[in-house]
């Protein structure tokens, strides 16, 4: 069962992945690349978050930085440049509910502004959200460049001899 | 829950049946004159007429008799929506009502559908009023697939899409309020999305990534796996 | 390889071409949402395959471009316009390689040129494709969130009128703060629909239907260009994807308010 929910999970973010990226138009080629880079790090942040109690944050670097190094490897296969396979392999993991909520108790905050007992148990849950989106989103984007950082020649030379040109 | 519905339905039907009926007389009067003779102002009379039958659903339906049951102020909203897709169908010029020749029959199939609600209805041995008629939403929704179906040339794709939405709503609620009636919506729906995205992709420019031949596996895939979706859960 | 390059003579007129490629090529770059440091990167690249130096000072809208040689001491700058493209992963990976050719294979700059046209030519993404690709996306996502899968359905046809909308109205060139607005509007509308199938999965499929439009590409590029020391157009990136999200939280907000009774 554990490995039926561990599989289902990257399946659909696999699915997610190559949809969000198709809307900014990567090469055809690199379709089923993104789709493994997206489905292990998300399987990776699921396991990390649901069998070892990690808390969302730290998953989530961990994750995007399998997902940096994984785009190392499959980019100089072909040859695309990484932040091409890693920013929508990362899209999934956008907190997107988390987001949503932010949004939503600030309204709520609004319509109970009158009560202040309700309208800062909202303004809390906002700044909660609020906090936990942020810092998802930034470690993200931290997590994807280390590799970029530790193995600079390397990453920057990834569409070299582009047989595709 | 369920008395709820059908006590709705049978009100909504005793109180409106002359404006329903009339609604419908409208609707066969300017379905033949398109056919027949596609004039100008009959294709702008039928989309003034597809704005007032969503209005109507969505005030005369979900918001008076409607009321008592759960959420439907956000059919409401719904039905509003669907009448300013055609609003601004009817502003821009968007769809023609032209004739394209194909899939007619599919067209009038659809076209007749509605008129199947009532009959599906009696089949269960329902009653008068308490029995789905054609200007129930989804019958409705059914009538407006029917004519974009069979005046295809250059369809209104909000009104399209906000249909096939419909039918998403209208089969998760077979179950809840036991209305098998609307399985025909979404049955019709399955194929018509099929045609009218291929029909969509044969307008696009050549030479797109990825090839058409994918993008036609894709739309015959998704397809299915909707199909399957609606039908088995 | 630099001395190599630099047997190429190169005459006044000739480097005046050459800053005008560049800057085409600076400005294609910048436009279909690539990192700075990536486009800095690979234009001094491309200036040096072609005999010249190249330093280049970004912001959102123009880039300042100076193009020099120390053979004819001169020095050539000029400030460009950037232009809306649509984010295209394509080009960043193809004017990439580009630049990697000019510089391997000592290319003229009839020959990049040519082939640089040729590149920025090629067919976009097929928009059926797209318009299925981000639904199934949008409702797997639903998956992810813990949607059943009437909620994925609901996403999924929701998702699809709503990036309908949002290809209509961008192919008519309104504003993109409006399409924002209104096609979150229209998505969270329609997922807000879901509220008769229960609370639990209407909140979970308005809650995803707008996923669709948050800007990850350039959320992601304006954090990469901090690391990266280009903190400037970092911020403005970032500003610039906090401005559309705004929108989307306006767009949804409008549906939130209409829907909030239900929904509590």
């Amino acid at each position: 069962m554990i490995a039926v929910d561990i599989l289902s999970d990257g399946l659909f973010a696999a699915v997610a992945a190559m949809g969000f990226g198709s809307i900014s138009s990567p090469p055809m080629r690199a379709f089923p690349y993104i789709a493994v880079l997206a489905a292990v790090g998300h399987a990776a942040r699921f396991c990390l978050m649901n069998f070892l109690g990690v808390d969302i944050a730290s998953a989530s670097l961990v994750a995007a930085f399998i997902i940096g190094t994984g785009s190392v490897f499959f980019g100089k296969k072909v040859f695309c440049p990484m932040t091409v396979l890693y920013i929508p392999a990362l899209l999934p993991m956008v907190p997107g509910t988390y987001a949503y909520k932010t949004v939503f108790s600030l309204i709520m905050f609004f319509q109970e502004i009158s009560s202040p007992g309700k309208g800062n148990e909202y303004l809390q849950e906002m700044i909660y959200n609020g906090a936990v989106s942020f810092s998802v989103l930034f470690m993200l984007a931290v997590g994807a460049t280390v590799p970029v950082f530790l193995l600079r020649e390397k990453a920057n030379s990834m569409t070299r001899g582009s047989c595709f040109l | 829950m369920k008395e709820i519905f059908w006590n709705s339905i049978a009100e909504y039907n005793a109180a409106t049946w002359a404006w329903q009926a009339a609604f419908m007389a409208v609707a066969a009067v300017l379905t033949l004159v398109l056919w027949f003779k596609p004039k100008k102002w009959a294709k702008t009379g039928m989309k003034i007429y597809m704005i007032a039958v969503s209005l109507w659903i969505a005030f005369v339906y979900y918001m008076k008799f409607g009321a008592s049951r759960e959420y439907s102020n956000v059919m409401t909203i719904f039905w509003c929506l669907m009448a300013a897709a055609w609003l601004y169908d009817l502003l821009t010029r968007f769809s023609t009502f032209g004739k394209s020749g194909k899939y007619r029959p599919w067209g009038i199939i659809m076209l007749v559908l509605p008129l199947a609600y009532p009959a599906v209805s009696m089949l269960r041995g329902l009653e008068f009023p308490e029995i789905t008629t054609p200007m129930l939403p989804s019958a409705v929704a059914l009538y407006m697939l029917g004519m974009l179906m069979a005046f295809n040339e250059k369809i209104n794709f909000f009104a399209f899409i906000l249909i096939l939405h419909w039918a998403v709503i209208a089969m998760s609620k077979i179950g809840i309020f036991n209305i098998p009636e609307d399985a025909i919506l979404a049955a019709a729906c399955i194929p018509s999305m099929v045609i009218f995205y291929l029909q969509m992709l044969n307008s696009c420019p050549q030479g797109l990534r990825p090839s058409t031949k994918t993008v036609k596996i894709l739309i015959f895939s998704v397809a299915a796996v909707l199909a399957g979706c609606m039908f088995i859960a | 390889m630099a001395s190599e390059i630099q047997d190429r003579p190169v005459t006044e007129k000739h480097m005046l071409e050459i800053a005008d490629f560049i800057a085409r090529y600076l400005s294609y770059m910048l436009g279909a949402g690539v990192h700075t440091s990536r486009v800095v990167r690979n234009s001094k690249r491309l200036g040096k395959a072609l005999g010249v130096d190249v330093s280049i000072h970004t912001s959102q809208k123009t880039a300042t471009l100076t193009v020099g040689s120390e053979e004819l001491r001169l020095k050539d700058t000029r400030v460009i316009d950037i232009p809306a493209f649509p984010i295209s992963f394509e080009w960043n990976a193809d004017l990439s390689a580009l630049s990697w050719a000019a510089h391997d294979h000592r290319m003229t700059l009839d020959e990049v040129r040519t082939k640089f046209d040729e590149l920025t030519a090629k067919p976009g993404m097929n928009p059926v494709f797209v318009l299925f690709m981000v639904s199934l996306a949008n409702a797997s996502f639903c998956r992810l969130f813990g949607g059943d899968i009437w909620a994925m359905l609901v996403t999924f046809t929701a998702t699809m009128i709503g990036f309908f909308t949002r290809q209509h109205l961008m192919k008519n060139k309104v504003n993109h703060y409006i399409v924002f607005i209104v096609s979150a509007f229209v998505a969270s509308i329609c997922a807000s629909s879901a509220l008769s199938l229960g609370i639990e999965t209407a909140e979970i499929a308005l809650a995803t239907s707008v996923l669709y439009l948050v800007p990850g590409v350039p959320l992601i590029n304006g954090l990469i260009d901090i690391t990266d020391g280009h903190i400037q157009i970092g911020i403005s990136r970032l500003v610039n994807a906090f401005m559309l999200i705004v929108c989307i939280a306006i767009g949804m907000s409008i549906t939130l308010m209409m829907v909030k009774d239900s929904l509590l």
